[in-house]
């Protein structure tokens, strides 16, 4: 009772130096406040998984930039325009886009230039891609065949151009430079290059792939950048049958357009929380002072947890700073806790005050001391995104509590209202409704073995995705547009690891071999590979004396030159091809390397596809999966040095982690919860007793939530630590009451009914919100906290007097 | 020459072009359409089997084989070499002496009927083609073509059965 003491001498000190107490506390929220920068904020979701080579967060990151999170896809349409117009109006949007400033690359097609330079790079080379050139070339001199592609050569030697492509097309009598060129364009789509520009399959659309300067979850900028194309689309030439439509999709669009839901979300749950709350003071006090007193310690709260993460780590993670905000608001249960309290007594202002806290100080400090352990336990996490929820919660309680016990008496002795309303008649009547010993035994038993028979059937939802804002129009015009110039994204890649470059291209080689074994079978398409233009050397060398493996004067003589001659060409016409075949096999002409693609168009992609750091180079390929056992497979098969991450495997493999540990670490919590309990009250049955009401509370929300067909996500997962720190304050708060010298008051049960309800005002609301993440947090929250404080005040007394009946007299340690 | 040329609006004419290239054992027969209008575009168009359709204007050079089932556009703001060597072979089939002066020295062969001899100018364009022959009827209509390569390779084309529509004064 030392600190009891203490405390009341600083009380009469702040009572004192009231004004004084308020500037300084004023001063101290914004100093702290002011650590709260946008620089200092982390928006990046792969940050709050476990990090290093090969760990999710790469995974995460990697996924990111191959998918469509920072890339806006712009696709012009202008009805009526020939495809000439309609490359011009693209080629001058693509201009104007470059001009503004906005964009760090505007991408169209390819020129005719730019086929040139890439030609003149990989046509002498051209058999060091194929995979087996001897192979290709055997298949490729077998008669039928090899008439049909000259007559194909015949029909391109008759056009005018050839008088100044002669010498390319004579060197390609196997039609390879076609077949080469059209597997380059398959990796890039169903797309059209004409005139410099990617047109649609139908030629009446554009696209231009553009990557915005600043990423897309800086959503201020990006609704900026929409809102100017929004405009420069307005100013668009019309068409000969309409104006023109630009239509912007991609990342950039699904992040602001889920800003602004969760904006429109926020105001809506704030809004109908503040009502909520207001109600709740208004029934219970007859007035809003409280509430606004009330509101001190959490205003500390949040400032406390900012602070302690801020200075720990540098910068605080901005789903941190919303869903922690949102766990400490648990802490406006103990001012109403004790103000509820303190309703109850006689005296003036710091004497009712000081009576309410003693009478609340055990229940106070247990409940504390319960929450901030089982956030703390968060720390232990592997998961960098739990640990710092957990220290941000943990430190966000701690000062709102601090503040409750220093600030909340003094103030509401001077500004709490003159007459205190005592409790409403119809709270404590709710006392009538408790449940008979051996009924409340029965249930809190029914809910046990309901929830362990619902519970093996409910799903867990790691599907990131599923946590934005519901927009099916924005998603359906996104398809609209990725099928308009069949696109894929790119849901899986496969990352070559080594020590240097040409070591992750050689292992990439070899994934890509496999991907297009497995694409035959079925299981794999849309491979877009670095190893289709860029093999590593060594790979290039191989296939190079492959071809000794092949008898080319026989070939030639006895397969090639027999049809060439049917065909109407002099024995002379192909020794151009037949000499680059030579040199190959000889090695004469130097592999491809990486440099050799720097001013063509497939430097991006090489830039995308290989990147060294300084302790290792990797190499990306992606593909989309058929399936979840096409996965498995092609993970299984993949060769050392090589790693499958696809964005379902992620999910079910790294998010799917998250309910295991929060359910070790929820259940180690609980644990520490009933040894502290049990050292306090003296008793184990006490302790677990405790405890039960949140118990209850965890099981009956999963069991609801299975019974209902409702998958746990993320989000209303990692919200179930806060049913186990509501409920086990309310079992301790009905507990002290039961267990106490008049166990007929109304406080602990009505402080409970007052505590439920904050919360429920606070969360249930955001079932209200369109964001899926708020809205499953509100569903879990609101189900799991009513549940906690329905058993606390419903069954929780008839448990103890069951107890009670049994042992005759409570232990010392649970009486007051 | 120049009187009927501006006088000239949209012409057509069906050819024969002939190519005797060492690479071939024989001569690479095919036959087909052109059609041009003044400073629109050219139209050089194949019949079966050796079907392709050139279209030529002053931006670039659309080519389409139907049975290969591909088009190919080369752009000539990308490249000014090539925009000389088909401005070159449009200037030659569209029998444009004003546009082949630049590129060609002209020689008189014949008056009547109208021969000329072409040798080029441009080194991007000798490359390619080192003499071209214009021949010409008594009406100054275009009836012969022959381009002499620098590797002994030629073509001849042969135009006939012309429709001319020409401005009225």
């Amino acid at each position: 009772m030392r600190a009891r003491l203490k405390l009341s001498r600083w009380h009469q000190w702040i009572t004192a130096h009231l004004w004084a107490t308020l500037a300084l506390s004023v001063l101290v929220l914004c100093a702290g406040a002011s650590l709260y920068r946008p620089r200092a904020t982390e928006q990046d979701i792969g940050a709050l998984l476990p990090g290093g080579p090969g760990s999710p967060r790469e995974a995460v990151r990697l996924l990111g930039e191959f998918g469509v999170l920072n890339t806006l896809l712009l696709d012009l349409e202008v009805p009526g325009a020939t495809q000439d117009q309609l490359a011009e109006a693209g080629e001058k949007l693509a201009e104007e886009l470059r001009r503004s400033g906005d964009f760090a690359e505007v991408q169209a097609g390819p020129s005719a230039h730019d086929f040139i330079v890439l030609g003149q790079v990989i046509l002498p080379r051209r058999l060091y891609l194929l995979a087996d050139p001897a192979g290709e070339i055997r298949r490729r001199v077998e008669p039928a065949r090899l008439a049909g592609s000259l007559d194909a050569l015949k029909v391109q030697l008759a056009s005018p151009q050839a008088l100044t492509m002669k010498r390319e097309l004579l060197r390609d009598p196997l039609n390879l430079n076609s077949d080469l060129l059209a597997s380059f364009a398959r990796m890039a789509g169903e797309i059209q290059p004409y005139r410099g520009q990617l047109l649609s399959k139908d030629g009446r659309h554009l696209l231009l792939v553009t990557t915005p300067k600043r990423p897309a979850l800086d959503t201020e900028f990006s609704a900026a950048l929409l809102d100017r194309i929004r405009r420069k689309a307005a100013e668009l030439s019309p068409g000969p049958s309409g104006h023109a439509v630009l239509r912007a999709v991609g990342g950039p669009r699904f992040a602001t357009e889920s800003a602004a839901g969760m904006r429109t979300d926020v105001v809506i749950t704030l809004l109908t929380s503040a009502l909520a709350l207001m109600a709740l003071f208004f029934a219970r006090f007859r007035g809003l002072r409280l509430l606004v007193l009330a509101s001190i310690p959490l205003g500390f709260g949040m400032v406390g947890g900012l602070v302690a993460v801020v200075l720990i780590q540098g910068h605080i993670h901005a789903l941190t700073f919303a869903f922690g905000a949102v766990l400490i608001g648990v802490g406006i249960d103990y001012p109403l806790y004790l103000l509820n309290s303190a309703s109850m007594q006689r005296g003036d202002g710091l004497e009712r005050m000081g009576r309410g806290l003693d009478d609340t100080w055990r229940s106070l400090w247990f409940g504390f001391t319960t929450t901030a352990l089982g956030f703390c336990v968060l720390l232990l996490s592997k998961f960098p995104g739990l640990r710092e929820l957990g220290l941000f919660a943990g430190a966000g309680i701690a000062t709102s509590f601090a503040a409750t016990l220093v600030l909340l008496v003094p103030f509401c002795a001077k500004w709490g209202p003159q007459r205190w309303r005592k409790i409403p008649s119809w709270m404590p009547k709710l006392k009538l409704r408790v449940l008979a010993p051996p009924v409340a035994w029965g249930v809190a038993l029914a809910i046990v073995v309901a929830a362990l028979v619902l519970i093996p059937s409910l799903r867990f939802d790691g599907e990131l995705r599923n946590l934005d804002a519901e927009r099916p129009e924005v998603m359906a015009e996104y398809q609209r547009v990725m099928d308009r110039f069949g696109l894929s994204a790119s849901d899986s890649l496969v990352i070559a690891r080594a020590r240097s470059q040409q070591e992750a291209l050689a292992i990439n080689d070899e994934v890509t071999e496999l991907l297009s074994s497995m694409e035959h079978r079925g299981l794999a398409s849309g491979i877009r590979s670095i190893g289709s233009f860029l093999p590593a050397v060594a790979t290039q060398q191989r296939r190079a004396r492959s071809l000794n493996a092949l008898d080319l004067e026989q070939a030639r003589a006895d397969q090639f030159e027999p049809t060439a001659t049917k065909a109407g060409f002099s024995p002379a016409a192909f020794a151009e091809f037949w000499d680059e075949v030579e040199s190959i096999r000889q090695e004469k002409i130097e592999p491809l390397k990486p440099g050799d693609f720097e001013k063509t168009p497939l430097q991006s992609l090489l830039t995308r596809l290989l990147r060294c750091s300084a302790d290792e180079c990797i190499a990306v390929t992606s593909f989309v999966p058929n399936g979840s056992e096409a996965v498995r497979l092609i993970s299984r098969s993949l060769p050392t040095g090589a790693v499958l991450l696809d964005s379902g495997a992620v999910a079910a493999e790294t998010i799917a982690q998250l309910p295991r540990q929060l359910a070790i670490l929820s259940g180690v919590g609980l644990l520490v919860n009933i040894v502290i309990l049990a050292a306090a009250y003296r008793s184990m049955r006490f302790a677990i007793l405790a405890c039960l009401p949140c118990c209850l509370g965890l099981l009956g929300t999963l069991g609801i939530l299975a019974a209902a067909r409702v998958p746990l996500n993320l989000v209303s997962a990692s919200a179930l630590v806060l049913v186990l720190g509501c409920g086990v304050d309310y079992g301790i708060f009905v507990l002290q009451e039961v267990a106490g010298p008049s166990p007929n008051t109304p406080v602990g049960s009505t402080g409970v009914l007052l505590a439920s309800f904050s919360t429920l005002a606070g969360f249930g609301t955001l079932v209200l919100a369109s964001h899926r993440a708020l809205q499953s947090l509100g569903i879990a929250v609101g189900i799991g906290v009513a549940a906690s404080a329905a058993a606390s005040i419903f069954v929780l007394p008839g448990l103890y007097q069951g107890l009670l009946s049994r042992r005759a007299s409570a232990p010392a340690g649970a009486e007051k | 020459m120049r009187e009927s040329l501006q006088r000239t609006r949209q012409l057509s004419a069906r050819f024969k072009q002939t190519r005797h290239w060492a690479a071939l054992q024989d001569a690479l027969v095919t036959q087909g359409t052109i059609r041009y209008e003044k400073g629109g575009r050219l139209v050089w168009r194949m019949d079966p089997p050796a079907e392709s359709e050139v279209i030529l204007d002053d931006q670039r050079a659309t080519i389409h084989y139907p049975a290969l089932g591909t088009t190919q556009t080369m752009d000539f703001a990308a490249d000014p070499g090539l925009r000389k060597v088909f401005q070159s072979i449009r200037s030659v089939l569209e029998a444009d002496l004003e546009r082949l002066q630049p590129i060609f020295e002209l020689r008189l062969d014949r008056k009547v009927p109208l021969s000329l001899t072409l040798k080029p100018r441009l080194p991007e364009v000798s490359r390619i083609v080192e003499r071209i022959r214009l021949e010409f009827d008594k009406e100054l209509r275009l009836t012969q073509v022959r381009l002499d390569e620098p590797g002994g390779d030629w073509t001849e084309i042969v135009f006939h059965g012309h429709a001319i529509e020409t401005a009225t004064r």
